[in-house]
């Protein structure tokens, strides 16, 4: 189930289109289905199904915002090497060893996406735990939970939830908090932004 | 050995082409197989690649280190001879133009009001399917001639060739009528020659330079400074002539506080105690050059004694200068303004420059003006270019029944001498705003920023508000490409193969710009936007090739080269030969391909075109008490408005301040950082922090270049600083028709 959960909020933070919310839509449904009593996942999946609509053409403009090319600013930027390295560009060491992690298994990002892109490093996630029979993948889950994921998806929620997002994203932040804490074992930790992008500015003041 | 980006492993950063996986029966959308073939060339998979520089003009030749498939260092090519190895700040941080997480990633579709910013994106085959319906919806309604393209680097070729073959005439670019334009009008006229671009002085050798507010330290080129800093090494006297003291003038022996817009006054003086005192290279100018006589008489008036009232320096002074330069001659230099848009008669300033160059007898000696070797290199064949017969009135029709240029460049009875190829990308502006001589309703524009390096937001936004179809392809988000209805994402320079670099230098060469990595996220070449947009217009003819790759393999060949060879070190050039490029120091002759053949101390053009009048002096502004000319330039760590945005360079230098004498500044109550609020005749106003100095005169002003930008994506720098291009003037040239932006004057007070 956590992998397909992962593999939902990959797709949440995707670029919408009709293809794609259908099959979040069926992704939800499986989830839904899961028989584990009590599932504490099943009030979130309900929102998450309300709120997956077939055309949102409000929800595209949103996603630019918010991800690739808003104003003032893009919100929450979705690379890691972003929020974990001191320059918060692009294709950082974060970037080369997620992009490592996924080579060891013949596996890279595509579709014009980082490795260290949300999306990149949640799917890479979820077929980690998909596929934990073959060697290695469960310390490479650890090693991707605990040095990228864990240390930045929760200043990248919090600025996504700052710039309130419509309630599709503040539910994608919602189940990306609960899944990384749910995977620790414990509540993520209180983790400092490490380098928030607004405040690159104020290096030159 | 660390191993470069690997096309077998192309697929790990964006890898359009890698299969994709599934989790629990699902396609992953982003996560793929990477041994899937991919699309583009294949890169030799090194350590290092070869390239040249974008991040200013000058070009220098770059070999860029590679590891774990990122640009990861910028270093000089040793080979190349604009830089000979050597990569100043700006060339250092190429590699935070592609890191950069705000730059543009994707096709774009503008889906809120324009300016708004609210956008949409949407795939490349979806992004060429609209702009080529809009473009042709655009010709059926207009004409093709209602398109306007205007480019800003070095990739900007093919967006030429596009619009040419799409059919109008109004391609531009700013390096002409905002730029360098009038210089190479003036060389041309005198000595049948451009020198702009890269010019070929011979700075290691030169004895004597006259600097007309030629920075050369901080309006910096690299192989530029490094020959220059040679020759004053080597001994020669530098007169550094600006009104005020920037590094360049701490270089020199004297520093000329010149007062502002008055160059043109000190050259004519200087010419006349040449010609007066007969102080020029006789046997050049016997030989070479015509009209000695009637440049005797026009400038028979200018004397030093003139000069002085005009130009605050003092008569004695001008003589004595002469006289020093001739005893130097041939090894000296009257080293011209790069940027030379300043006055009503730039035009005029551009040929005193050349005129007494030639009355020293610089061209093709030793520390004068060399000649370059080109590089044979044939360019592709294509079809010819078919501008079509256009419905307007005949006195905007060319003799095939075409649209003439909306800017008027090259046309006869508008700005005939301005540069046709390159036009006049003020005039264009200000075409596009009243929609006069005819209606521009579509605008492509590849990279360059109108706002910021034009002379009035105003104008620009009119421009923009008259059209109805807008595609921006570009790097980063700006000013304008903001008010795009389509963006189209350029890879950076790092990211791409891009035509050859050809270059006239001591020797002439041929050099590649490789790519040290593949285009991040979902970015593409110029040509390849180009040539996707051609096939869907009709036009690919124009596109022949499958790809850039085999278009430079296509030029190469002709030259009886490979990409291969050129790879090796990023650069061919021809065998040195001294007697090409100093022939009159090797028994040979100089060319000047003039109408005469001759150096024409008086050109003969002017007189064909009644403009003879550009070689006397037309006084210019002066301040009101109170006023003071604005004066504005570069800086070492920053090009033009296109680098203030990038992090390691705003760590240099986050904004700009308003150098004030300390006279001028103790009447306003402005001390060192106090924030001042600058107004020019119009109104129009910017606010910055001001430098006290006495580096400066008192009755001017000056600030950086290229600051102050207004767009709040451009995290770092907006809001810094003030644009000096909402301030400079929007005058004009008269003869030629580019801007003449140094006649504002502002006042100053503490806010």
């Amino acid at each position: 189930m956590r992998s397909l959960l992962y593999f939902l909020a990959a797709g949440l933070f995707e670029q919408p289109n009709a293809e794609r919310t259908r099959r979040l839509q069926r992704v939800v449904a499986m989830l839904r289905q899961v028989r584990a009593e009590p599932n504490p996942w099943r009030p979130l999946l309900t929102q998450l199904a309300d709120h997956l609509f077939l055309h949102d053409d409000d929800l595209t403009a949103e996603h630019t915002r918010l991800f690739v090319l808003g104003i003032p600013r893009v919100a929450a930027q979705p690379f890691g090497s972003c929020w974990l390295e001191p320059e918060r560009q692009v294709m950082g060491r974060t970037t080369v060893e997620v992009r490592e992690m996924m080579a060891a298994y013949g596996l890279g990002a595509s579709g014009g996406l980082l490795p260290d892109h949300i999306v990149s490093e949640l799917e890479f996630m979820a077929w980690l735990i998909a596929n934990e029979e073959i060697e290695s993948t469960a310390q490479t889950q650890q090693r991707l939970l605990h040095d990228h994921l864990a240390r930045w998806v929760p200043a990248f929620t919090a600025a996504l939830r700052a710039a309130e997002p419509p309630n599709l994203y503040r539910l994608a932040a919602e189940l990306l908090d609960r899944l990384i804490a749910d995977h620790l074992g414990e509540p993520a930790p209180e983790m400092p932004i490490l380098f928030p992008p607004e405040s690159l500015k104020e290096r030159f003041e | 050995m660390t191993r470069g980006f690997d096309p077998r492993r192309r697929a790990f950063l964006s890898g359009v082409a890698g299969t994709a996986v599934s989790v629990a029966g699902f396609p992953t959308s982003a996560l793929a197989r990477i041994d899937a073939p991919h699309r583009a060339e294949a890169v030799k998979p090194s350590d290092e690649v070869f390239g040249f520089c974008d991040m200013c003009y000058w070009r220098c030749g770059l070999k860029i280190r590679v590891r774990d498939g990122r640009a990861v260092k910028i270093d000089g090519n040793p080979e190349h001879p604009n830089n000979y190895g050597v990569v100043c700040a700006k060339g250092n941080a190429g590699l935070m133009v592609a890191y950069d997480p705000d730059r543009l990633k994707y096709p774009m579709l503008r889906v809120g009001e324009r300016g708004e910013g609210k956008w949409q994106r949407i795939g490349w085959d979806e992004a060429l399917d609209r702009v080529a319906e809009g473009l042709n919806n655009i010709k059926a309604k207009y004409g093709a001639h209602a398109l306007a393209m205007i480019g800003h680097g070095s990739w900007e070729k093919p967006y030429h060739r596009l619009a040419h073959a799409f059919g109008t005439p109004n391609t531009t670019s700013p390096v002409f009528g905002l730029c360098c334009g009038p210089r190479g009008v003036a060389n041309m006229m005198v000595v049948g020659k451009n020198l702009t671009g890269n010019e070929t002085l011979d700075l290691e050798n030169c004895r004597y330079f006259l600097m007309l507010g030629r920075n050369v330290t901080e309006s910096l080129h690299n192989g530029e400074t490094r020959a220059w800093v040679e020759g004053v090494s080597r001994g020669a006297k530098v007169v550094y002539v600006d009104p005020r003291y920037t590094i360049t003038a701490s270089k020199a022996e004297e520093w000329l506080p010149i007062r502002p817009l008055t160059d043109h006054a000190l050259l004519l003086a200087l010419i006349h105690v040449v010609v007066a005192e007969e102080l020029y290279d006789r046997e050049f100018v016997a030989e070479y050059t015509t009209g000695l006589a009637e440049l005797k008489q026009r400038v028979a008036r200018y004397t030093p004694e003139w000069a002085a009232q005009e130009t605050e320096i003092p008569a004695d002074t001008i003589r004595r200068i002469a006289r020093e330069m001739a005893a130097a001659a041939p090894a000296v230099l009257v080293y011209s303004p790069r940027r030379l848009t300043r006055t009503t008669n730039d035009l005029g300033t551009g040929m005193a420059v050349a005129i007494l160059n030639s009355l020293f007898g610089v061209w093709d000696r030793t520390g004068g003006v060399f000649t370059p070797q080109g590089f044979p290199l044939p360019e592709v064949d294509l079809p010819p270019f078919e501008h079509p017969h256009a419905d307007l009135p005949p006195e905007l029709l060319g003799e095939h029944g075409q649209a003439l240029r909306a800017d008027g460049a090259g046309i006869p009875g508008r700005w005939p001498i301005a540069n046709a190829d390159l036009g006049l990308t003020n005039q264009m502006w200000k075409a596009m705003a009243t929609q006069e001589p005819y209606p521009i309703k579509a605008l492509l524009t590849a990279g360059g920023n109108g706002f910021m390096n034009s002379t009035d937001w105003q104008t620009v936004r009119q421009a923009i508000d008259q059209l109805e179809f807008f595609v921006a392809a570009d790097v980063s988000p700006n000013e304008m490409n903001m008010y795009a209805d389509i963006l189209l994402p350029e890879a950076t320079y790092l990211e791409r193969y891009d035509d050859l670099q050809t270059g006239g230098a001591r020797q002439g060469y041929v050099a590649i710009r490789m790519p040290a990595m593949e285009p991040l996220h979902d970015t593409r070449d110029a040509w390849t936007i180009c040539k996707g947009l051609s096939e869907r217009m009709g036009l690919g003819d124009y596109f022949p090739h499958s790809s850039i790759a085999e278009l430079i393999d296509d030029r190469l060949r002709k030259a009886g080269l490979s990409r291969n060879e050129l790879e090796q070190k990023g650069i061919i050039k021809l065998k040195a030969d001294p007697a090409k490029n100093f022939p009159r120091e090797h028994g040979g002759r100089s060319v000047f391909p003039t109408p005469s053949g001759k150096v024409e101390l008086v050109p003969s053009q002017l007189h064909a075109l009644g403009m003879e009048d550009a070689l006397d002096y037309e006084p210019q502004v002066r301040p009101d008490a109170g006023e003071f000319h604005l004066t504005f330039g570069r800086v070492g760590v920053h090009t033009h408005a296109r680098t203030q945005n990038n992090i390691w360079l705003a760590d240099l230098m986050a904004e700009n301040a308003l150098w004030i004498h300390p006279e001028a500044a103790v009447e306003r109550g402005i001390s060192d950082g106090t924030t001042v609020r600058v107004t020019d005749r119009q109104g129009r106003t910017g606010e910055l922090k001001a430098k006290v100095t006495p580096r400066i005169r008192k009755d001017t002003v000056f600030m950086a270049h290229g600051f102050g930008h207004f767009d709040p994506r451009m995290r770092t720098t907006n809001g810094r600083g003030a644009a000096d291009s909402n301030l400079a003037s929007s005058d004009v040239d008269r003869r030629i028709g580019s801007a003449a932006m140094g006649r504002s004057l502002v006042r100053v007070e503490a806010v």
